[in-house]
């Protein structure tokens, strides 16, 4: 100790004399921290859930042209309205929409062999250039010449993969028979590709429906709909847009649930381990205060005694934040919450460990400061007159 | 050097004002010892206290080295403990998780000394507790612990030394060992001031007063 006592080694050494206060503290940290890294988890493996079980769900918007009646669509009638093709390459291509995986078709209603059906022609899910998105599992790329058969569509006309129908009097190959969705028309549908099938129809360029699935967007559920009325309608100003409400509201409701619990839970926890960080630093410092009155008489600046309390805070709070993202990242792994090993976003592992020593150290401040503030002599009182 | 100057002080206890000093004023010479006695209660630790701007007087000057402290702002005064005024307390105030070298060497937090570690090595030979530098406070005799708090006090080499009841504690070798330190720092120039309730044959006083209610009875 050639150059004197070091602030750290003081430090170090008082950590050491007040192990249980240390200790305490630093699992309290390590509990917050560990809890905000699962919860994180828990929240991001239910979006991936439910971004899942959507898309196994299928679309849950459909874009039509301005002034469709929803009546006649129930109706199957699809005679009239369309759009432009290139309306589903516009949207796309926004890359700003609360909605993606967009689907074009032309559809039309058929008689077969006196069933009914609905000609669908689709065209492969339009992306944004570059975009890694995988396409949903409801989006069909057919090929042309060939036919996918709903389930129920295929049980009436009793085709199997293989067989060969008539459609508008040109001849397709059964490619698929698609498994039943328990709704109408999708188990009567007949996909075929979108520019045979608009060509067929006399329909060149024209579509009259586009399929897609909205994001996860942040808005209150009651101003949902409206919301993503406004956003497409701001990139398409002729289109009515028409959501499957059970699908969209359930997720969007599923969503909010999880986030309403998520923000509860953590501030439970935050709450819980912010009074206990104050509590554990006033009871450090309460006991330390005649060391406080030996600094001060010693000529120590204030700001010194601070960090001297503040460096210890900071010490076991970034200990602590570090075995708490440790053990958060082991408990998401242990639950099968992380698909990949540190699927969590990095910058949430550094935002924890910067973070937490910044949060517990403003915790810490007051009562380091009351007590800097309070009358010397009056702590060193009990030297005698 | 340190003047006082008509100094009063008064301090609320338990809802009454308590007056501590009355009217007290004097001057220690730089290589001089000055003792005041009194009875506990009678005002030598706010005497102290106030030489060392730990706390300020009511009414009247302290002076330190020709300042007045009254002028100083908290982080003067911290300077002015750091590098020119150091006490002694009677409790020793050593820091419990810190070693007799660590405690003695602590003032280097508030200001740095050069070759701090081999001085307060000599310091603690000096004052006959070399052997117990890795030693904890609570591994040290009464004595030894205020041999310790004195080593740290002369750490920074002080102009004034503010000792309040250095012996109080301790049985006689210790305190012939604390007391022949503070002449050893007087004749090295130190203002000292030692505050007891006892009379210290030893220490050969250049002053001495007697504090009684918080006023000088005479020289």
């Amino acid at each position: 100790m050639r150059h004197g006592l070091s602030s750290l080694r003081l430090v170090l050494r008082e950590m050491q004399r007040s192990k249980m206060n240390t200790l305490l503290s630093l699992i309290v940290v390590a509990l917050a921290t560990g809890v905000w890294v699962a919860m994180l988890a828990v929240g991001q493996a239910s979006e991936d859930v439910t971004r899942k079980m959507m898309k196994d769900m299928g679309f849950n918007l459909m874009i039509t042209p301005k002034g469709t009646d929803p009546a006649r669509l129930q109706m199957l009638d699809f005679s009239k309205d369309d759009m432009p093709e290139e309306y589903v390459t516009r949207l796309a291509e926004h890359g700003n929409l609360p909605a993606e995986h967009f689907v074009g078709k032309l559809q039309k209603r058929v008689e077969l062999q006196g069933e009914t059906a609905v000609l669908t022609g689709v065209m492969a899910e339009a992306a944004r250039t570059g975009s890694k998105v995988k396409p949903m599992p409801t989006a069909y790329e057919v090929k042309p010449g060939e036919v996918y058969l709903a389930s129920a569509i295929a049980q009436r006309l009793g085709m199997q993969p293989g067989a060969s129908v008539i459609i508008e009097g040109r001849t397709f190959s059964v490619a698929k028979v698609l498994p039943s969705v328990g709704a109408m028309p999708e188990d009567i549908r007949i996909f075929a590709e979108l520019h045979e099938v608009q060509s067929l129809l006399n329909r060149a360029g024209r579509i009259n429906a586009i399929d897609a699935l909205s994001c996860q967007c942040d808005v209150p559920i009651g101003e949902l709909m409206a919301f993503l009325e406004k956003k497409i309608r701001e990139v398409l100003p002729d289109v009515e847009v028409t959501a499957y409400k059970s699908i969209l509201l359930a997720r969007h409701q599923q969503r909010s649930m999880v986030h309403l619990m998520g923000l509860m839970t953590l501030s439970l926890v935050m709450t819980a381990a912010g009074a206990a960080v104050w509590g554990l630093t006033y009871q450090n410092v309460h006991n330390r205060r005649y060391e406080i009155g030996v600094f001060r008489a010693l000529g120590i600046p204030g700001w010194k005694i601070a960090a001297l309390f503040l460096g210890k805070i900071i010490l076991y709070s970034a200990t602590g934040a570090a075995v708490g993202c440790f053990a958060g990242w082991r408990v998401a792994q242990a639950l099968n919450l992380l698909e990949g090993a540190m699927s969590l976003p990095a910058g949430t592992y550094s935002m924890a460990l910067l973070a937490t020593p910044a949060v517990a150290a403003l915790l810490g401040l007051p009562p380091i400061l009351s007590r800097l503030m309070s009358d010397p002599v009056e702590v060193l009182g009990d030297r005698g007159a | 050097m340190i003047r006082l100057e008509n100094i009063t002080k008064d301090y609320r206890k338990h809802g009454v004002i308590v007056q501590a000093l009355r009217g007290v004023s004097f001057e220690a010479t730089p290589g001089s010892i000055t003792l005041v006695r009194g009875h506990s209660g009678s005002g030598k630790t706010t005497l102290i206290d106030l030489i060392a701007g730990l706390t300020r007087p009511t009414s009247g000057k302290v002076f330190v080295g020709g300042e007045s402290l009254g002028e100083m702002g908290a982080a003067r005064l911290s300077k002015l403990r750091a590098r020119r005024v150091a006490v002694v307390f009677q409790s020793f105030h050593l820091v419990p998780y810190l070693t007799a070298m660590e405690n003695v060497l602590l003032p280097t937090l508030a200001a740095s000394v050069s070759d701090s570690g081999a001085r307060a090595k000599a310091l603690l030979e000096r004052l006959g507790i070399a052997a117990r530098a890795s030693h904890y406070p609570a591994e040290m005799s009464a004595g030894e612990r205020q041999r310790c708090a004195l080593a740290r006090a002369l750490l920074q080499n002080p102009q004034v030394i503010l000792a309040d009841e250095p012996t109080g504690n301790l049985d006689e070798e210790s305190a012939g060992w604390v007391l022949d330190s503070l002449d050893n720092c007087r004749r090295e120039g130190a203002t000292v001031l030692v505050a007891s309730h006892q009379h210290l044959e030893r220490i050969h006083a250049d002053q001495e007063f007697e504090l009684k209610d918080g006023a000088f009875l005479g020289p």
